[in-house]
């Protein structure tokens, strides 16, 4: 009886003890930003090729990439104080992304943890060598623990200065960025990604478009440059703010922006609030037609005092013109993207597969060259809805 | 024979909820891991309809295993089949049941288990999780069949309102158009892609041992239909996400898009992040209900077939065949190869689904016909 009664107590002794996963909260590290650059060797891709699979030592000394790792300053973090925490970082050189994480692990006194991160920078250097990308991309997907909806960004130059930046308004660049890419809600000259949605692009086609960002070092100024165009894991050049603009008006990602025309040399802009796009591709005598119908919402943001808008025909007239403006600007754009980088940010293909799958499976195997030579027309109706506070 | 019946009436305590919530949480198991990845890489956009026609499938699988039960007077399985077959045939047709799905939910355990040590506990060792899931579920079932379905009921509750919260919440990052276009597939995928679906809804067996004790079984067949209804709808809903989620080409690629459909939620605004290991101790009921039935369903096989005293000796006996099997595949791939792609693994799996439910209505039917003309 006395037995029946210990019996537990011992078995819970047994089973409660095997804590092989227990992790203190104060002894990680939580990274918040991942900077990826190219490390010294990374030339050397053609070298690596001739190493023999089967070779002993295998694990040497190659600096193929160079990650930062940023952290908020936990130690700083205490009861009592407010804010947020100093941001610091630790740098490795490696030649693979978990290289990189347990050369960071040897290098801190805290376990480096990545399940926290929100931010991805990869250096538009290293987007130039496409097998040491989808080295990483591979490692961004298969590692468990990693956060697939941090943001990613592409860096002019070199990625560590990013993470070192101090900028105004914020204490940490993840913070800064962030922030900017939340403003894409507001303004669509700025876009976001996470690394889900561009994993499922890479997947998808190896093509996707990722946010650029710039530093000033001279003005201390960290912005928001347009996007990147990756094209088969390979950096192939870049959309201007305002290119990005149009992009995201025909790819249907488009939240708010502005548009402005010159009307006898005054700038007339024109506030989008509401916005609906719709595509249809249909295949005249072999070749397709792309038609785009844009239909654009607004206000009237700024015009000329002695001008009066609260006519009809005058906001006729400045419709028109925007229709005319727009419309143009966008099928100049696709021109470009189609022809020149021969890629597809407006979603054409995933709309086709999805609408027209019976035309999908006719032109699938010479889709690139159907698509290149495709016709584009896009037809924008601008409604100014509201002139401002004034005629 | 009057006194079996009457051992027979005292036993039937089980309601149709408790008949409804035994079959939906011995049917949703870890096959809802890997299988929509199996799915999608056949049939892409149509997953969801493939799923619809397994759950009609499964729906006809287990009538069948109703008009069994009916024909022999909602007897046990180990007596139908001996009065069918004869004291040894029906015995090893008894035992081969029980091995096949003791088989399955042992390679069942072993994904299970290298889920969790992928995404919730990493360093401890595969053998102790293995134990400790194994001991949990010995504790269970040496208890009698009422306990174990008054568990199913509470589990139903604890797995499913978690479950449907977290899929209400990726709705928000879903995008439906990934289901788009619709039949756009060769009829041979469907086909292809159907077995790993049907291996979904294993543990429907269940119902050969949960039927003896129902008390309403006049209401049964519509208790199975609204069960086989739920879980089919269920599937449907995760299927249906993880495309919107991950569109085709994504959940090709990832080795357990449920998993990680809900380790990307990302809620705006909120407060709480990375939730996923609260969601994934949820989970873990998820596969424990089916292993825990389908043990019990075994353990009763081995007692009845070998005339053992009782199912804590039987259950006993299997433990170790259970511990062994999972720890059997040496890697991830020979376990989805061990379940999918070995060819007497399915045949045994179309012998006991399809085939010995059918040899047993013919069976008895020929034995009933003979009866009568005894009788005249």
């Amino acid at each position: 009886m006395k037995f029946k009664k210990i019996l537990p107590v011992i078995l819970s002794c047994f089973l409660l003890s095997g804590c092989w996963d227990k992790v203190e909260i104060d002894r990680r590290n939580f990274i918040s930003t991942i900077a990826v650059d190219p490390g010294e060797d990374i030339g050397k891709e053609k070298e690596l090729k001739s190493i023999n699979p089967e070779e002993p030592f295998a694990e040497r000394q190659i600096k193929k990439i160079n990650v930062t790792y940023g952290f908020p300053d936990m130690s700083m973090l205490s009861s009592g104080k407010s804010g947020s925490a100093q941001e610091k970082y630790i740098n490795t050189e490696a030649y693979s992304m978990e290289d990189a994480a347990s050369e960071a692990m040897a290098k801190s006194s805290r376990n480096v943890y990545l399940g926290h991160t929100k931010l991805l920078i990869l250096s538009s250097n290293l987007l130039e060598y496409k097998d040491t990308v989808k080295e990483i991309i591979d490692y961004l997907q298969r590692n468990p623990s990693i956060n697939r909806m941090m943001q990613v960004v592409v860096s002019d130059g070199k990625a560590e200065d990013y993470i070192k930046f101090k900028p105004t308004t914020e204490n940490s660049t993840q913070y800064y960025i962030s922030g900017l890419m939340e403003n894409s809600k507001k303004n669509s000259r700025i876009m976001d990604i996470n690394l889900n949605e561009f994993l499922i692009l890479l997947s998808e086609n190896g093509n996707a478009l990722l946010p650029r960002i710039t530093l000033d070092k001279e003005k201390n100024e960290l912005l928001l440059t347009g996007a990147a165009i990756i094209k088969d894991y390979e950096l192939k050049g870049y959309f201007t703010p305002l290119e990005l603009l149009d992009i995201q008006l025909l790819s249907g990602k488009f939240n708010m922006g502005k548009k402005v025309i010159y009307m006898e040399g005054h700038p007339v802009d024109y506030i989008i609030d509401g916005y609906e796009r719709k595509v249809k591709v249909e295949e005249e005598s072999g070749k397709l037609a792309i038609n785009i119908d844009i239909k654009l919402e607004g206000q009237l943001g700024g015009y000329y005092v002695d001008k009066k808008a609260l006519e009809k025909d005058e906001l006729q007239k400045l419709q028109n013109t925007f229709n005319k403006s727009i419309s143009e600007e966008c099928e100049k754009i696709m021109e470009t993207a189609k022809g020149e980088f021969e890629i597809d940010p407006f979603g054409i293909r995933e709309y086709i597969e999805k609408f027209k799958p019976s035309l999908w499976n006719r032109i699938e195997k010479d889709w690139n060259e159907k698509y290149k030579n495709a016709s584009v027309k896009v037809t924008v109706s601008t409604k100014m809805r509201r002139i401002g506070a004034v005629q | 024979m009057e006194v079996k019946g009457i051992i027979m009436r005292d036993k039937e305590m089980i309601g149709d909820f408790g008949l409804f919530a035994t079959i939906a949480v011995a049917i949703v198991g870890v096959g809802i891991f890997s299988s929509p990845r199996e799915v999608i890489d056949k049939v892409g956009s149509d997953a969801w309809l493939v799923t619809l026609i397994g759950g009609i499938v499964v729906f006809l699988l287990l009538y069948l295993i109703y008009m069994v039960m009916k024909k022999n007077d909602f007897e046990d399985l180990t007596n139908i089949l001996q009065n069918n077959f004869g004291k040894y045939l029906g015995g090893v047709f008894a035992i081969i049941f029980a091995i096949y799905s003791i088989f399955i939910v042992s390679l069942g355990m072993r994904e299970f288990v290298e889920v969790i040590r992928q995404y919730l506990l990493r360093q401890t060792p595969t053998e102790f999780i293995l134990m400790v899931t194994i001991l949990t579920g010995t504790y269970l079932v040496r208890g009698e069949i009422g306990d174990l379905v008054k568990f199913n009921e509470i589990s139903f509750w604890i797995m499913f309102i978690p479950a449907f919260a977290v899929f209400i919440l990726t709705v928000i990052n879903a995008d439906f158009t990934n289901l788009l276009p619709v039949l756009n597939n060769k009829p041979s995928d469907y086909f292809r892609a159907s077995r790993y679906i049907l291996f979904c809804f294993g543990g429907i067996e269940i119902a050969y041992l949960i039927l003896p004790y129902v008390k309403n079984k006049k209401n049964s067949i519509g208790v199975l239909r609204k069960s086989i209804i739920f879980v089919t709808i269920f599937y449907i809903i995760v299927m249906i996400l993880i495309l919107g989620m991950f569109s085709k080409a994504q959940s090709k690629i990832l080795l357990w898009p449920t998993i990680s459909m809900i380790k990307s939620l990302d809620i705006p605004g909120t407060f709480i992040e990375r939730w996923e290991g609260v969601v994934m101790a949820f989970w873990i009921l998820f596969y424990f209900t089916t292993f825990v039935n389908t043990y019990f369903f075994s353990g009763e096989i081995v007692k009845n077939v070998f005339k053992l005293k009782d199912i804590k000796l039987s259950s006993l006996l299997l433990m170790p065949i259970i511990y062994v099997i999972a720890l059997y595949p040496d890697n991830i791939a020979e376990l989805y190869n061990l379940q999918f792609k070995t060819t007497p693994v399915l045949l045994t799996a179309i012998f006991v689904f399809a085939l010995l439910p059918i040899l047993i209505l013919l069976v008895s039917r020929g034995k009933g016909r003979g009866k009568s003309k005894d009788e005249i």
